[in-house]
């Protein structure tokens, strides 16, 4: 934010003749240390037709740039300076708003020419807006003219401290915006140095940045005579909102820039390296920032950022030539060797209060309603996925959708996140014990679009309300090599030494090891959850084609991957006003309405391509007001084997109690199947297809074999009539001990030694034993192996089949059943899986 | 053909009879096999241990006498005729050591020497050495109708089966595809 108040500064100092001076009153002459200074009133407004950069003849133009009074564009914003040379020499600028300012660019174009002649429908980015009201004082040290700080920088030292309040921050593209209202921003960054490093690079280091940022609400507007307001002009109401969110910030930051680009001879190259000390994120829903209100918050997160050559260019499209019907002109082409990540988030917590979060920043102890830590290891560098090379480069580019209007972002992005030795993971902790999706492997290449859109059809595209994602073939995949688990050390790194296990769909989650396909279609995020006045609403229509799933992964030995796979996989699925909020509970799902098929060509197992197949498997279903919670904390105390609500009981049952602690995620759905409406495509079916022509092959005709089908499968409450239970599971994932027993005599595959039927038990550096299950002691038992504990309970009263059917292209249609019907079913699985030795 | 997809979907969904084979593998048979990254499981699955979702005049929960609280699978053949009922399913069943890999046969140290003709992988699933079956049970009957709170239905019990005590299963089962 430092880079606002310099070019405020810039402006103030720059524009004279719009300034007027004001005699200055003797309690604010009386805060002034000297009477070396000056003191100005400005009162200004301000609008530039073009601002532009240009980088070997292309150019990105900030287009009706303008600072007026936020209340009114044609009033002047006001502002009030106060410069004084201090004692040591320092000179210091205090400087606080007179009104809410706003500083606006109407469009950002990419441009050849200066000054170029646009009309309205040539492709921009969108317009961006910042409403303030700044209190703050800037100081630059007297540090004299020796090299500063660890870069031996050539430049100053600057003393940074401000507030905004009454703050707005929003996008608008095609007449529709979204923005933070009511932001307050608290910066402070002393000892800031900006100055050219021995070797002629731009060093701007910020070794203390401290920040706070609180938005009241995360508003939307489609209509087009709103900008910038908090009520809608037409109704007077306040404009639907997100929710809330807040930000608490203190890192350092070193940046080095230098001139020179990826092209031609003029452009920058970026390197910056982040240590963030501590971050707290938070999403509140209907909150009065007390103890009303409910958030989503990932805190006291730390770690570091590691950018590597960054170069920025403003290039032609990489498809120009190529494939013009993807040329979308020039874009701003940020292209990177390297960008490294590691963040460890200490609790991520579901459906806390903004108290709660608060004395939880205080003390570091109060109690929160934590699903546990995560450990994010990510590094982003050339590379390669199956054999296909792959780079990361970003072009921003104007105009987004295109039937969405002429205004907004389009990304088309090649982005590789390499791990070929597993720096590349995920790891999540829950109650001490982690597990960690080891040697992850991702790529996205495609174009992905962002647009603020109005419900409606335009240009044969429906839109919905919102901030619309869009994705034009954007092919994509990621894969683990599988997870490694054991108790925490405190060092992520130290799991990659654990043994590698098979990972697998987890259910509840709906994560899969690996999944791959290329991505078409779009998710809007519009205001308004279905509880209170606040969340979000998601509308979306995604199709992933070409694609691959793995439902059960495994590395082997010589570092080939076998699985489970759905291959060929076509995925079709859409949701209407699928509603968030954040409750005491957690995080609410309401789906209004959703159906979706899944056509998978080849349930295969072994190679995901070569590997033999069971035929194809075919999945539709249509549902109707579904939910969803997600919470904190696991399956708690469970009795497997037994029945019993406590262990005294549990052991009388001949059960094993475990205690699977606090932490953990919980996962409660329930899901009504509705009867198919054939005319749009809404059906409940599940078919299984073989002996196709060309089975075996490759290329399988599809629709050519049998068919085993079973279709039209409902919900109701017993009765026929009703729906008002439909099929309620609940999910609890923990990472828990379970005993791990020795199949045979003898040594296993890492050469140790047990009986069949002793216990596996871990020791302290992470080897383990085999012990006679008479000796085990209290401490055996709670050093058991680690593994993912995945509890499972789904109920429903009635699941009904309409008829399960046999059907051939040509030998046609005979009913196998007439009906089938599942009814009274309490089902419950608790599965721990561990590394198999 | 029905015969083929009844048996195909017996391998999906049922007992893997038609292509599953059961083998016996010990330690050193193992350190041939390619990848040790499978899963170990551990755990139970359990069916209406204290009753079901339903409560009519039929279905209740299990402490109450006079109430059905297990599970129940009913399926008609013909159309307007009578139901099959699995009826009464409740109990459950936990196991230590069921384990489940990707393997690949094709060495002819595998299988007296077939191996090397067989040259495919499969889904090995190790039987766990004991089950221990908890109350569990079920009944084989017919009905008159599809749901038993419906006016008038009648039920004919066949057999009621009911299971406790360990059960000791040794072994793979070999789950693979056929062309």
């Amino acid at each position: 934010m430092n880079y606002i108040y310099l070019i405020l500064l810039l402006i103030f100092l720059s524009c004279p003749l719009s300034a007027k001076m004001k005699a200055l009153e003797d309690d604010a002459l009386s805060n002034v240390s000297g009477q070396t200074g000056f003191t100005m009133d400005v009162e200004t407004n301000i609008k530039v037709d073009e601002f532009s950069y240009f980088d070997d003849s292309n150019g990105i133009a900030l287009q009706g740039v303008s600072l007026s009074s936020a209340a009114d564009t044609n009033a002047l914003a006001e502002f009030h300076v106060v410069s004084d040379v201090l004692n040591d020499g320092t000179l210091s600028f205090e400087f606080t708003s007179g009104n809410v300012a706003r500083l606006e660019v109407e469009d950002i174009r990419f441009i050849s020419t200066p000054g170029e002649v646009q009309t309205v429908t040539d492709p921009s980015i969108g317009g961006f807006f910042f409403d303030f009201d700044i209190d703050g004082t800037f100081a630059i040290r007297n540090v004299g003219n020796g090299a500063m700080g660890p870069n031996s920088t050539a430049g100053g030292t600057f003393d940074i401290d401000f507030s905004v309040i009454d703050g707005r921050l929003g996008y608008r593209t095609n007449g529709n915006e979204l923005f933070f209202d009511g932001m307050s921003l608290d910066v402070s960054s002393i000892g800031t140095r900006i100055g050219v490093t021995p070797d002629n690079q731009w060093n701007i280091s910020l070794p203390n940045f401290l920040a706070e940022l609180k938005v009241d609400a995360i508003r939307y507007s489609n209509n087009p005579a709103n900008h910038g307001v908090t009520n809608d002009g037409t109704t007077g109401l306040p404009l639907a909102s997100y929710g809330s969110l807040w930000a608490n910030v203190d890192l350092s930051v070193d940046m080095f820039l230098k001139a020179g680009g990826a092209d031609g001879v003029e452009g920058l190259t970026v390197n910056a390296s982040s240590t963030i000390n501590r971050l707290d994120l938070a999403w509140g829903d209907d909150t009065d920032w007390a103890a009303s209100g409910y958030w989503v918050g990932a805190l006291a997160t730390t770690g570091t950022f590691d950018l590597v050559n960054m170069t920025v260019d403003i290039l032609a499209d990489p498809d120009a030539g190529v494939m013009p019907s993807k040329d979308y002109g020039l874009g701003l082409a940020l292209a990177f060797e390297r960008l490294t990540t590691n963040l460890h988030i200490q609790d991520l917590v579901l459906g806390e209060t903004k108290s709660n979060l608060d004395a939880y920043v205080l003390d570091g102890n109060t109690p929160v309603k934590s699903v546990g830590s995560f450990d994010i290891n990510l590094s982003f560098e050339d590379g390669t996925y199956d054999a296909i090379a792959l780079t990361n480069v970003v072009y921003l580019q104007a105009g987004g959708n295109i039937a969405a209007g002429n205004q907004g972002l389009r990304l088309d992005a090649q982005l590789n996140l390499d791990s070929s030795s597993n720096q590349s993971n995920l790891v999540y902790t829950d109650d001490g014990l982690s597990i960690m999706a080891s040697g992850l492997e991702a790529f996205v290449d495609g174009d992905v679009t962002i647009d603020i859109t109005a419900a409606g059809d335009l240009n044969g595209t429906t839109f919905y309300d919102g901030l619309r994602v869009g994705f034009e073939d954007v092919a994509f995949g990621y894969r683990i090599e599988g997870n490694r688990i054991a108790e925490s050390t405190g060092d992520s790194n130290d799991l990659k030494t654990q043994d590698l296990q098979a990972a697998r769909y987890i259910p509840g989650l709906g994560i899969s090891p690996s999944l791959e396909g290329v991505l078409d279609g779009h998710v809007t995020l519009g205001p308004g959850g279905n509880i209170g006045q606040e969340g979000i609403t998601v509308n979306s229509d995604i199709t992933v084609t070409n694609g691959s799933m793995a439902k059960f992964l495994q590395t082997n030995d010589d570092s080939t991957v076998s699985g489970v796979w759905l291959s060929g996989l076509n995925y079709d699925v859409h949701l209407r006003d699928m509603m968030l909020d954040t409750t005491s509970d957690g995080l609410q799902i309401y789906e209004t309405e959703s159906w979706s098929k899944l056509d998978v060509t080849d349930f295969r197992i072994g190679n995901k391509v070569s590997g033999a197949s069971f035929g194809r498997l075919v999945i539709e279903s249509y549902s109707v007001g579904n939910e969803k919670t997600v919470s904190a904390g696991g399956a708690g105390s469970v009795c497997i084997g037994g029945v019993g609500a406590d262990a005294a009981l549990c052991a009388s049952d001949n059960g094993r109690c475990e205690d699977r602690g606090s932490q953990g995620l919980t996962i409660k759905t329930k899901k009504f199947f509705k009867d198919s409406i054939e005319a749009e495509n809404k059906r409940n079916r599940f078919t299984w297809e073989t002996d196709r022509v060309g089975e075996g092959t490759a290329t399988p005709t599809n629709g050519t074999g049998m068919q085993l089908v079973f279709d039209n499968f409902t919900t109701n409450d017993g009765d026929g009539l009703t729906d008002t239970f439909g099929i309620q599971s609940e999910y609890n994932i923990d990472v828990a001990r379970a005993p791990v027993i020795k199949k045979t005599d003898g040594a296993d595959s890492n050469g140790v030694v047990g009986s069949k039927g002793w216990e596996k038990i871990m020791r302290a550096d992470g080897s383990y034993e085999y012990k006679n299950p008479t000796t085990l002691t209290v401490a055996d038992i709670a050093n058991r192996p680690v593994g993912l504990a995945v509890r499972t309970n789904a109920q429903f009263k009635e699941l009904d089949f309409g008829s399960v059917d046999l059907v051939h292209p040509t030998g046609g249609e005979s009913t196998l059943l007439y009906g089938l019907k599942l009814q009274n079913f309490n089902i419950t699985t608790d599965i721990t899986a561990t590394p198999l030795d | 053909m029905k015969k083929i997809m009844f048996l195909a979907f017996t391998l999906v969904f049922g007992s893997y009879g038609a292509y599953a084979e059961m083998s016996r593998i010990d330690d050193s048979d193992l350190s041939e096999v390619t990848g040790q990254s499978g899963v170990y499981l551990t755990g139970e699955v359990s069916f209406n241990e204290e009753g079901g979702p339903s409560d009519n005049s039929y279905f209740g929960a299990c402490n109450v006498a006079e109430k059905e609280c297990g599970a129940r699978l009913t399926f008609q053949t013909q159309q307007d005729g009578g139901w099959f009922v699995l009826g009464g399913i409740r109990g459950s069943i936990s196991f230590e050591g069921l384990t489940m890999q990707i393997r690949n046969i094709s060495a002819a140290s595998e299988f007296g020497g077939d191996g090397q003709f067989f040259g495919r992988d499969v889904m090995q699933i190790g039987l766990p050495e004991s089950i221990r079956m908890n109350d569990f049970q079920f009944t084989l009957a017919t009905g008159s109708s599809a749901r038993p709170d419906d006016a008038g239905y009648t039920q004919v019990d066949f057999m009621t089966v009911e299971m406790s005590g360990d059960m000791t299963l040794q072994g793979n089962l070999l789950v693979f595809p056929t062309p």
